[in-house]
């Protein structure tokens, strides 16, 4: 296709359709289940569009601050031996600029776009598990904003995003700084899971019907791509954070040289995260692009499956980069050279999605809007950006320029041209779908001049200044080195590029206007984001039959909108939303959402509350927090699961059920995602373990001192017996057994979970190990620790489950409740026996073999 | 049709197992067993690795599989044997268990 087709308007609507007009009612009703609250009651709203804006409100605000610290930054080091900055507020500075930008700005917002556009995009109502989404903002938000503000008390964390112990262990950072980085972020990672989890049960099981994963927009396959890689990769930094946070507050030496840690570890486990993480950023930049592209050039999008295969390639590739990072700590020649290799190896992808852009701006006509102009300075810096990126790939060339503002050079150029530019492309692109009124062409012409100039002043000479040896994080540096020009001019630059970004603030207040009717698909788009939508989404869901519909059916939009497709109505009552399966997109089952509230909001700032007093050391009212937030969930969740409605129509002759368990049900995949991520965690932990014994075989214990076999088989004892529990209990519950027998089994299978903990806990105890002896010890108390907290969410679901049984809510029928909590415990069984053959069965092989 | 979709990760996922194994081993296999043996490893895995992928790529190519899936998994199997290769070439090349000097 060359053209926007305008083939098929006159045939008729393909089969299912409703007939038209529709009764008046059917909309009535949608507008009444789908009305947002009134006034400042919006914020307990959950509807993605609310949310989703909020979202990207939030992200945007992290990057105008963390963006004020870049320029403070510049401002110090404009000029040699500067006093504008003292040496420990400048840490201070750069520490939260690459902080805030990572973790406050580049992941959040790509979320944030992801939970505004993919309903829309695949023709969902809302996101599957709404409240999960709201709760995910509100923890970044209110987290994220408090994290900030240590700034302003001198309580910032100075050693560096990535945070290299044993500087930031408490012998060389004693004060708080370190401790607010370590709770504030890994809880801020615990909800950008919840999002991955939200937006992966999304994209696989709530598209329109007809919407094949071969007819999916790139976004979606990026967005899938990007929340798979967080499943995997957010737990090992999670488990980082843990264990550094762990080693700060009560002494467990997991990364201290002299009782045997070794602070590599930290370094493997932060760049098993850190190295995706880019990858995490650029993919959703990516998807962006190749949807802006199509929509700009009036044409579909070339090798669009040949992005497919490049998306998930990058995601694998992207995991076997991390030692690139740790060039010149001393591993062995022939392991860089397979970090080296991996890191060619990434940029093939990524030459492929390259060169499909071009290719799709050469068949058709370039429309030189905004966007278009943003995505080719994104192409031009990006690739620049990957060329340099090669150069450090090469081990060698690495060893001259690590540490110095080369690679500083290097990751703005991927970063800033990878995510940022993409982004305002997509800020330019997809204004109208949501504000009465697009964005002005006339200032966003001029917001990327300045953006491009500003930018390659700011950043190109930096290359220079690492080659001439200049080393990253100095907060100044003497005259006479040859590094002037360069400072000067980067700092210059960084100010145009500032101005830039404050000429877009002033379009957005001149021109965005969220909450009207939308100004609607002003570029002649061919996806489903562009139908036109109200506070329900689209008025009826249509059958997708291609990648670009509104090209194949430029009626479609009339069609949407008079109520001829799937679900003109609500047809329960409540808000609801199509599940289909999730490679055909055939329609599966009417999913009932939930509706606004503030019991989310309440979880969401209590946690926060709890993460942060617990820094302060204020752990009664930490605690007190803690409970008030499972409180909170607890009231949240009580509401879910309704009990079934019968099947329904969504079509004429599609009549769906509206109640399922097990793998039909979209909870079960979010549990089976939740397990994936506690799987990593815990094989980044079996990781932590092997490593440190292969550093530091002397302080694993000989065959005489291990643990006595009698409790290490006690432990496994409880773990059968807690096994034949849940089994005997899924058994009663399906033949609708007894409810007291039930939950007698469900609580003896819970007390033998926590009693094999208890039983581990005492039998290396009882050995004379000690967490805080040796990196032995740690690792060793590291694994019931672990399985505490998969063991205590066990619980709480437990709990939860033998209230609803108490009250009628769980029953042969209505088991969503039972089905989520059987997988959790299933998964703590098998971990809790993986942890006690490691750390009971392992030191009898190095005992006997060392 | 899910384990159909699956089975297009194959060649990745074989990449990632030799990726996995040679980078493992080079610690455990430098400690206890020598040089020589680490590359002898390196090399029969990552020669298994490419067998296994060639056999997938050919099958998926010859359209043993069909669909969306199919011709996904040879694209991803394409380019996980280049990774693959690229991967064992250092062994050739660099002396095992060595200090970067």
């Amino acid at each position: 296709m060359s053209q926007a087709p305008a083939t098929e308007a006159g045939a008729g609507i393909p089969p299912p359709h409703y007939d038209r007009p529709r009764p008046p009612q059917e909309l009535v009703g949608l507008e009444e289940v789908w009305r947002l609250p009134k006034g400042w009651r919006v914020l307990s709203a959950i509807n993605n569009s609310v949310v989703g804006y909020l979202y990207i409100g939030a992200a945007f605000l992290f990057f105008l601050l963390a963006g004020i610290l870049g320029l403070l930054i510049r401002t110090q080091l404009a000029v040699p031996g500067n006093g504008f900055l003292s040496q420990d507020t400048y840490n201070q500075i750069f520490t939260m600029h690459g902080t805030v930008m990572m973790f406050l700005f580049a992941v959040p917002a790509v979320e944030a776009l992801g939970v505004l556009l993919l309903p829309q995009m695949l023709g969902a109502r809302d996101l599957p598990f709404p409240r999960l989404g709201a709760f995910a903002f509100w923890a970044y938000f209110v987290g994220g904003l408090v994290f900030f503000a240590t700034l302003f008390f001198d309580l910032a964390p100075s050693g560096g995003w990535f945070m290299y112990p044993p500087l930031t262990g408490t012998a060389f950072s004693p004060g708080m700084g370190a401790d607010f980085w370590l709770l504030g972020i890994g809880f801020i990672e615990i909800s950008a899971i919840a999002g991955a989890i939200e937006i992966i049960v999304g994209v696989l099981r709530t598209r329109a019907p007809g919407m094949t994963l071969d007819r999916m927009p790139i976004f979606a396959w990026t967005m899938l791509v990007f929340a798979a890689m967080i499943v995997f990769a957010f737990p090992a930094v999670i488990l980082a954070t843990m264990m550094l946070e762990v080693e700060r507050a009560f002494g467990w030496p997991f990364f201290i040289t002299a009782k045997g840690g070794d602070p590599l570890l930290w370094q493997h486990l932060f760049w098993f995260f850190g190295h995706p993480e880019v990858y995490i950023i650029f993919l959703p930049a990516a998807g962006m692009v190749s949807m802006i592209v199509p929509a700009m050039a009036q044409t579909e999008l070339v090798g669009h499956r040949l992005i497919v295969v490049a998306l998930i390639a990058t995601g694998f590739f992207s995991f076997g980069l991390w030692v690139h990072h740790m060039f010149t700590t001393g591993i062995p020649m022939v392991s860089l050279g397979f970090f080296s290799a991996a890191s060619m190896a990434v940029a093939v992808p990524s030459g492929i999605q390259m060169f499909a852009w071009i290719g799709t701006i050469a068949a058709g006509r370039l429309r030189f809007a905004t966007p278009s102009l943003f995505v080719l300075g994104f192409i031009a810096i990006f690739t620049i950006g990957g060329l340099s990126g090669v150069m450090v790939a090469m081990v060698p060339f690495d060893w001259q320029v690590h540490d110095t503002y080369f690679v500083v050079a290097h990751f703005h150029y991927v970063l800033v041209g990878g995510m940022v530019f993409p982004l305002f492309a997509a800020f330019y692109y997809w204004a109208p779908a949501f504000s009465s009124r697009p964005l002005s062409e006339r200032l966003g012409r001029w917001v990327f001049v300045l953006m491009f100039l500003g930018f390659n002043l700011a950043f190109f000479p930096l290359h220079i200044a690492g080659l001439l040896g200049m080393p990253r994080r100095v907060y100044t540096y003497p005259d006479g080195l040859g590094w002037e020009p360069y400072n000067l001019a980067s700092s210059a630059g960084a100010y145009v590029f500032a101005a830039g970004i404050l000429l877009f603030v002033l379009d957005l207040f001149r021109n965005l206007r969220p909450g009207g009717p939308p100004a609607g698909n002003v570029w002649q788009a061919g996806t489903l984001e562009w139908l036109p939508t109200g506070n329900y989404s689209v008025r009826s869901v249509p059958h997708v039959e291609g990648r670009y519909p509104l090209w194949d059916r430029p009626d479609l939009p009339r069609e949407v909108v008079e109520g001829a497709h799937y679900l003109p109505r609500s047809a329960t009552g409540v808000r609801e939303t199509i599940v289909t399966s999730a490679v055909e997109g055939e329609a599966q089952f009417l999913m009932r959402l939930p509706a606004p509230g503030w019991s989310h909001v309440v979880a969401a700032i209590a946690m926060a509350a709890f993460f942060l007093l617990l820094v302060a050391k204020a752990v009664t009212l930490a605690l007190v927090c803690g409970v008030l937030s499972i409180a909170a969930m607890v009231a949240w969740m009580w509401r879910s699961d309704p009990p079934d409605a019968g099947a329904v129509e969504v079509a004429p002759g599609v009549i769906v059920p509206t109640y399922v368990s097990g793998p039909a049900s979209p909870a079960w995949w979010a549990m089976v995602v939740l397990m994936l991520v506690a799987a990593a965690l815990y094989l980044s932990y079996v990781f932590s373990y092997l490593f440190l014994w292969t550093v530091s075989p002397q302080v694993w214990p000989p065959l005489s001192r291990l643990p006595d076999a009698a409790w290490t088989w006690a432990a496994f004892g409880c773990l059968s017996a807690s096994a034949l529990a849940l089994a005997a209990g899924d058994r009663v519950l399906r033949r609708a057994g007894p409810p007291i027998l039930l939950a007698a089994l469900v609580t003896f299978g819970l007390l033998a979970l926590v009693g094999a903990i208890a039983l581990d806990v005492r039998a290396m105890s009882a050995a004379g190990i000690a967490p805080t002896r040796d990196a032995f010890g740690a690792v060793t108390f590291m694994a019931p620790l672990l399985q505490g907290q998969v063991t205590a969410a066990v619980v709480v679901i437990g709990l939860f489950a033998l209230a609803r049984l108490a009250a009628g809510r769980l029953t042969a029928e209505r088991r969503v409740v039972f089905d989520t909590l059987r997988l959790l415990w299933l998964y703590a069984l098998g971990q809790g026996a993986l942890g006690l053959a490691l750390t009971h069965g392992f030191p009898h092989l190095a005992g006997a073999g060392g | 049709m899910t384990r159909f979709a699956l089975a297009s990760l194959y060649g990745p996922l074989l990449w990632a197992a030799q990726f996995l194994l040679v980078y493992a081993s080079e610690s455990l296999a430098c400690k206890f067993l020598g040089a020589d043996a680490h590359r002898v490893l390196v090399l029969t895995a990552s020669l298994a690795a490419a067998l296994a992928v060639t056999i997938l790529l050919l099958r998926q190519w010859r359209g043993d599989m069909h669909g969306t899936a199919a011709s996904l998994g040879v694209g991803l199997a394409g380019l996980a044997l280049v990774a693959i290769i690229w991967t064992a070439l250092p062994a050739l090349i660099l002396p095992s268990c060595a200090a970067p000097t």
